[in-house]
């Protein structure tokens, strides 16, 4: 077993000051127990006092997302969110012009009615500061409404860049240009940022002039393996596969490598375990793929942790360069905890990439070829040094940096910085 | 020594840092001599590197000049900011003016009469565009000896939409015709060319070849290189630059590799573009490095190397192969081009005829067999980098010119009455 370093020692966090104080979530989603994004702020909401805090979620209606039972009894309230994919009925620009149409209607209609649900809220609750998901046009618009017309303070916590967001769900370009100007005022105005990744932490304080801080998803210390020193016994390669499948191009192409290769790696089988809900299933059968479905996270920890290799991929794509930049893949926190050597495969200028790289943490592939992949999994066959080294490395960077208790020193940190700004301000 | 101050002038400073000046202006500077670098795109941090111009206004006039270059068929001749260049504090402050790559569109051709009146001026020619109607290389192609025209290849880089060659040509000898600047090339090869070409009859001319950092480039551990490059165990392998310009090429090492009747276990390591070789997949390993940014990058490739392959069909000097050379590695080359005479073949390079990418295989597979020829080559190699392409002599024979070149335009002057340069 690989030697570790002793974990930080984060104590009290519920007797700092901070955490004594009223907050009101403004989020998407409540702490749960179910999706990432609940996970992480119940995660975050451990080092609070329940009894100070509030919820108003604005859910996706096709959500099931429940009160984590841990804060059951908290002031919550939840409303349904507007639509914000765009499906558009009409060609081209005349496309682009309905979505204009609903994206302004919303924007002038829809949000100023929830920012009064959420002013009635608060004025029931009287928080001393309100912490605010930034997940897509709905949340950044409201939070601009509430920033505006509420004298509180607003930490705010950003997941994904809304590039993203925005062009996944099609909105036009006149739209898109607007929210993004509010986006950098509602960062600009908030009392401190939690960002998702230090690299964007560094990018929106230097774009937006935002005071922001890296809270990267987080998991209890107690569920990660130690690391493996080898490959599994036997004649297989199992590489495993967790989460969300949003890198799909990536994906592809590593299936097509094992097509090419005839599904054998070093004289390996090679078979493939995905643990996560809603893949396309479309052509599975006719390889060797295990779907076991959603898992809850120590059950994938236990799962990924007899793999022999993590796969991790991350979008080469140029149109998604702002998320590879910013944005931190919550499967990787997981992977690092399963103790196997994480397969990147993303570009050098994605933040998962350079996370790694620094930590020299997992086994990097920046070429979307076959050739590239190939090598890459070859060498975490033959090269059994590496093989050891990666994974010992990738676990020490999960204790180092991705802990749910250096998460909540993060979340605390972001919050003190806010009450500072109070401060400083008067 | 005496003190003077030069501005290199380039396109940009980090892309090409061996060719714009940005290199040389460091060394310079770690010398005692002020230098600074003037650059059309900045893109490193360098304090003491400069942008020409900036702003939006900049980017506009940029644009246009270059839209209406393109749709008129002309070159480096409708940016009016190269005219702006002569106010810009680095040039003024200058003694001397060292242009280096200055035709990749930001520069006008007539403003070298005027820059080069007004300041003393050394030119780099790193490829013959300067001489031709419109191509980079005119590989077998003799017209620039005669004035161009009825270009039978408009669509070499950089291409032109209609046969504007000969004019492009009689502009380029007005051009120097008016300016006064001294010439430096790289290689025989180079200067060959030069005599050759009507439009620099007047050029003094001075041939120095580039130097490489031998302390840097130098043989290294090769199996711990593979090792970290990620190179199957007991694999050779055979390092290349990977790009689809038409100079360097890149059909004629795939041609080659498709011929290539070996058992030895190969990698193919590249640097440059990705996924050139991925049709070899399956019967190689084939490592694409991508664009490396840093010179320890650069070494560990050529140290984990076994074998350079080169084939370019157009080449004015060969840094890359000195580099391999400097490292001890044996480069495969062809002929026609300045590679025999860089790499002293066939003393150290292995050079094949040009386009005969059999003869290219044939002499891959010769030295993939012979382990004692690739070491004794590669030993040769090192010992004429050594022997020639010092950067400490480099810089020492551009920093004479320099002088010269002062001490020259000094004088003139003097007598024309006029204040003297420093060194007059």
């Amino acid at each position: 077993m690989m030697e570790v370093c002793p974990p930080p020692i984060i104590a009290g966090q519920r007797e700092n000051p901070v955490a004594q104080k009223r907050i009101l979530l403004l989020s998407v989603v409540p702490p749960n127990s179910r999706y990432t994004g609940g996970i992480m702020l119940h995660s975050m909401c451990q080092s609070l006092n329940a009894d100070n805090l509030s919820c108003f979620s604005v859910l996706n209606p096709r959500m099931k997302a429940e009160m984590h039972p841990d804060f059951e009894g908290i002031a919550y309230k939840a409303v349904r969110r507007p639509r914000e994919a765009n499906v558009r009925h009409l060609p081209g620009r005349l496309g682009s012009l309905e979505c204009f149409f609903k994206e302004t209607y919303i924007a002038n209609v829809t949000i100023p009615k929830l920012a009064q649900q959420v002013r009635e809220f608060a004025g029931q609750t009287k928080p001393d500061l309100i912490f605010c998901t930034l997940e897509g046009q709905t949340m950044i618009r409201l939070a601009d409404q509430i920033q505006k017309t509420l004298p509180l303070l607003m930490v705010t916590q950003v997941w994904d860049p809304p590039e993203w967001w925005l062009r996944s769900n099609s909105v036009d370009g006149w739209s898109r240009s607007s929210i993004l100007k509010t986006f950098s005022s509602v960062l600009k105005n908030s009392a401190a940022v939690a960002a998702a990744s230090p690299a964007m932490a560094e990018a929106y304080s230097r774009e937006h002039g935002a005071r922001a801080i890296a809270v990267v998803p987080g998991l209890p210390r107690s569920w990660a393996k130690q690391s493996a020193t080898r490959l599994n016994d036997g004649n297989n390669l199992v590489i495993g596969f967790g989460g969300q499948m949003y890198s799909k191009d990536e994906w592809d192409q590593l299936l097509a490598t094992l097509d090419a290769l005839d599904w054998k790696v070093e004289g390996r089988d090679v078979e493939i375990i995905m643990l996560g809900r809603e893949f396309e299933l479309e052509g599975f059968n006719k390889r060797n793929i295990r779907y076991l479905g959603w898992r809850d996270q120590i059950e994938s920890i236990e799962i990924l942790s007899q793999c022999d290799i993590l796969y991790c991929p991350y979008f080469f794509d140029r149109e998604l360069e702002s998320t590879a930049r910013l944005s931190f893949p919550s499967k990787l926190t997981t992977y690092l905890a399963a103790g196997r050597p994480v397969l990147l495969h993303g570009p050098e200028y994605s933040s998962p990439y350079r996370f790694l790289k620094e930590n020299d943490a997992g086994m990097l592939c920046h070429g979307l070829s076959k050739s590239a992949i190939a090598n890459a999994l070859s060498r975490l066959v033959y090269d059994t040094d590496s093989y050891a080294r990666l994974a010992g490395n990738g676990y020490r960077a999960f204790v180092e940096n991705l802990t749910d208790e250096y998460m909540r020193l993060q979340f605390l940190k972001t919050l003190s910085m806010a009450s500072d700004s109070r401060g400083s301000s008067k | 020594m005496s003190q003077f101050r030069i501005v290199q002038v380039g396109a940009t400073d980090v892309e090409g840092a061996r060719f714009n000046g940005q290199e040389l202006h460091q060394k310079l500077i770690q010398r005692g001599i002020e230098s600074s670098q003037v650059v059309w795109r900045k893109r490193g941090t360098d304090d003491t590197t400069y942008e020409m111009f900036s702003g939006a206004l900049r980017s506009k006039i940029d644009q246009t000049a270059a839209k209406l270059e393109r749709d008129l068929s002309l070159q480096s001749l409708l940016s009016p900011l190269a005219f702006e260049f002569a106010k810009h504090p680095q040039f003024k402050a200058a003694d001397l003016a060292h242009y280096h790559l200055i035709h990749t569109g930001f520069f006008n051709l007539m403003a070298l009469p005027g820059l080069t009146q007004l300041k003393p001026s050394v030119w780099t020619l790193h490829d013959p565009w300067a001489m031709t109607g419109h191509c980079v290389h005119p590989f077998d192609c003799t017209r620039w000896k005669e004035g161009c025209g009825s270009c039978p290849s408009l669509d070499n880089e950089f291409s032109m939409k209609r046969d504007n060659t000969r004019l492009m040509w009689r502009i380029k000898q007005l051009a120097y015709c008016m300016s006064d600047f001294d010439l430096i090339v790289c290689s025989k090869w180079m200067e060959g060319m030069v005599k050759a070409s009507p439009l620099m009859k007047k050029a003094r001319l001075h041939r120095i070849p580039l130097g490489v950092d031998l302390n840097a480039f130098q043989p290294g551990d090769s199996q711990a290189k593979k090792q970290k490059l990620g190179v199957y165990p007991g694999n050779l392998v055979v390092a290349l630059r990977a790009t689809t310009s038409i100079y360097k090429g890149l059909p004629h090492a795939i041609e080659c590799l498709r011929k290539l009747d070996t058992k030895q276990p190969l990698t193919i390591l590249t640097f440059n573009q990705k996924g050139l070789f991925e049709e070899f997949f399956g019967k190689y390993q084939i490592i694409d490095l991508g664009w490396l940014e840093s010179t320890e990058e650069m070494i560990d490739a050529y140290q984990s190397a076994d074998i350079f392959l080169m084939p370019s069909e157009g080449e004015s000097f060969g840094m890359m192969a000195v580099e391999a050379m400097a490292c001890g590695k044996p480069s495969i080359i062809f002929d026609g081009t300045a590679l025999p005479e860089t790499t002293f073949a066939p003393e150290y390079g292995v050079s094949v005829r040009k386009g005969d990418s059999d003869a290219l295989a044939h002499a891959l597979k010769g030295l993939l067999e012979n382990e004692s020829k690739r070491l004794s080559l590669g030993e040769k190699g090192r010992k004429l980098a050594v022997q020639h392409y010092g950067e400490k002599e480099y810089v020492d024979r551009v920093i004479a010119l320099y002088t010269d070149v002062l001490a020259r335009r000094g004088s003139k002057a003097s007598a024309g009455g006029k204040s003297a340069s420093p060194l007059a």
